[in-house]
């Protein structure tokens, strides 16, 4: 399956695309909103990995752009306190809070999302 | 001159002296009372009156009515009629109205009456002061006659007395009042003597040298006062007034805003270093947990990769103790008071720097409700008073000991020191805000009082006592909760 990481935090990105490259998947991994924009639109991914607050454009201001067509999984990521109960912004699948203490955890509740579409294999 | 003319002349001289000393005794009569009984004492025989009424509509304690008879001198319930309409000017005899209000006073049959309507200065222009004469024989044109060449001094003699009980009402409430002021009050005449002060200005300058008038605040049995003055023009002189004002109250949640301002700013602070931290220490775990998995193999790199995890972690944990110290939400949560003072004693690192510091948790989590930042603030606050106490002492001899536990339906935090402890007198006063045992630029004596006032809003106590490490030992207990409350 295709995953897109958008996050500032490069060992973050790194780290996210390392586990997914690992569990066979295909990942493109973006340091800011424009870019990973750009790239959400023509990869195509199934899931997306997306960080609140980047310099530029934020998470909820891509989420905004791109609209949800694909019907991909969307995981957003946050420090802040109050976003990860911040119910009101719609399409996210799963929200989780940093610091997150396993990646490992945090990437199989994401793939979890997805597995119960039977038309993407990894 | 005949021996008859002497007698005569004798006489009227007799009757003269006799006369000035009934003047003289009303004029000297101390009260009203004394007045009324001594005008009825010299009239009663001459006149045979039966007994003189004194009707006051408007005095300071209201509408009064005295009686003066051969019983002396009584007060009694005021009667009602109409007899007021018609008597303002005139004295006049025998009205019917005057009987028959004097009767509804007396409860009695009234003999005839003699009414004196007597003006006075006091009490404006419209008040007159009523004298009831009841008089046995019916020839009263003597009495009549004395009434009538007497009014004028009647009427000096009650203007005297009615002033006279006005100044000394108005002094007795102007007294009471100045006395009654619980802050210090002192008037300064213009060679700055003292001229006037109240009680609690007394009571300070008798127990204290006289170096407190000229400071801008000074300290009197754990309040702090601070000194106001203004002028006042008496009698073409200007006095000064000192006015020591209670700050007390107001210092002190001065000091607790300050401190809710510091600890706000230090929350936006921390949380904003908390957010920056957190991501590239997420970024680093994350990295080392997948290291980890592919080093699994190699146990030395292994290791280090495992003590990158072990720092990263601490830092997390540090994050967010920094932040749960600052929260300021102003709700009550249920938390383990173990926990509360483990995740203090980190901020309390480089004041524990001797090897005997004792930390007893209890066994089982021991629930409190709580905000559990402001109580940090108090737990930090009395291990560092304890950790300053023994700072002084040769380092074998430094004995801090920190302990909770449960004592029937509370927990209880001790904190023991083995410094010099604290003399019994003292043990209320250092919670009184500015008492302090420090020196000037080490503490603001406000921690103490803060942290008890911060503990009773949890509905908890903070006591201090002795410990049996020689210092002082401190106490804090809040009602125990039940995890599902």
């Amino acid at each position: 399956m295709r995953i897109l990481i958008i996050d500032d935090e490069v060992l973050i990105g790194k780290s996210l695309s390392r586990v997914a490259t690992l569990h066979g998947h295909t990942v493109k991994t973006e340091q800011n909103g424009q870019e990973g924009l750009k790239t959400w639109k023509e990869f195509k991914p199934h899931l997306v990995f997306l960080d609140v607050l980047m310099p530029g454009l934020d998470g909820p201001s891509v989420l905004k752009q791109v609209g949800k067509k694909n019907n991909e999984k969307i995981v957003m990521m946050s420090a802040h306190r109050a976003f990860s109960n911040d119910v009101s912004i719609p399409d996210v699948d799963l929200f989780i809070s940093k610091p997150f203490k396993d990646i490992v955890n945090v990437f199989r509740q994401a793939e979890q999302l997805c597995l119960s579409h039977k038309d993407i294999s990894p | 001159m005949s021996p008859r003319e002497q007698k005569n002349l004798n006489h009227q001289i007799q009757s003269t002296k006799k006369y000035l000393k009934f003047c003289n005794k009303l004029f000297t009569a101390s009260s009203i009372e004394l007045f009324l009984s001594d005008l009825y004492k010299e009239t009663k025989l001459k006149f045979k009156i039966r007994s003189l009424i004194f009707y006051w509509p408007s005095g300071h304690y209201g509408e009064q009515q005295y009686v003066c008879d051969s019983k002396g001198i009584y007060k009694c319930a005021v009667g009602y009629g109409s007899f007021l309409e018609n008597a303002e000017k005139h004295i006049r005899v025998g009205n019917k109205e005057d009987s028959q209000y004097l009767a509804n006073s007396l409860g009695r049959p009234v003999q005839n009456i003699l009414v004196v309507p007597i003006r006075t200065t006091q009490y404006g222009i419209n008040s007159s002061i009523y004298l009831f004469v009841e008089f046995y024989s019916k020839n009263h044109s003597k009495l009549l006659l004395f009434y009538k060449s007497h009014l004028e001094l009647i009427m000096k003699c009650l203007d005297r007395l009615l002033l006279k009980d006005h100044l000394e009402t108005g002094i007795e409430l102007w007294t009471s009042t100045f006395n009654g002021l619980k802050e210090p009050l002192a008037v300064f005449d213009e060679n700055n003597k003292l001229s006037n002060s109240n009680d609690v200005f007394d009571e300070i300058s008798a127990n204290s040298d006289s170096s407190f008038l000229n400071q801008k605040t000074f300290q009197w049995k754990g309040k702090v006062f601070e000194r106001h003055s203004y002028s006042v023009p008496i009698n073409n002189d200007l006095y000064t007034i000192y006015h020591y004002v209670d700050v007390s109250e107001s210092l002190h949640l001065r000091s607790r805003m300050i401190q809710n301002i510091k600890m706000s700013a230090l929350g936006e602070l921390g949380e904003n270093v908390a957010h920056q931290l957190s991501n590239p220490l997420t970024g680093v775990l994350s990295m080392a947990q997948l290291l980890l998995h592919s080093y699994k193999s190699d146990p030395e790199v292994r290791k280090d990769i495992e003590d990158i995890v072990t720092g990263v972690s601490r830092s997390q944990e540090i994050i967010s103790n920094l932040l749960d110290f600052s929260r300021e939400d102003n709700k009550l949560y249920v938390c383990d008071l173990n926990k509360v003072v483990q995740k203090t004693l980190p901020f309390l690192k480089s004041l524990i720097s001797f090897p005997d510091f004792l930390l007893e948790l209890y066994e089982k989590p021991v629930f409190v409700k709580v905000q559990a930042g402001l109580l940090q603030q108090v737990v930090f606050n009395i291990i560092k008073n304890a950790c300053q106490a023994v700072s002084e002492l040769p380092c074998s001899s430094q004995k801090v000991k920190v302990q909770v536990c449960q004592n029937g339906r509370h927990a209880v935090l001790h904190i023991e020191d083995s410094g010099k402890g604290i003399p019994v007198n003292d043990y209320e006063n250092v919670f009184k805000p500015f008492f302090t045992t420090k020196g000037k630029n080490e503490g603001t004596g406000l921690g103490l009082s803060m942290s008890r006032s911060i503990v009773e809003s949890f509905k908890g106590h903070l006591k201090v006592g002795n410990s049996s490490l020689g210092g002082a030992c401190f106490s804090l207990s809040l009602p125990l909760q039940y995890k599902n409350q």
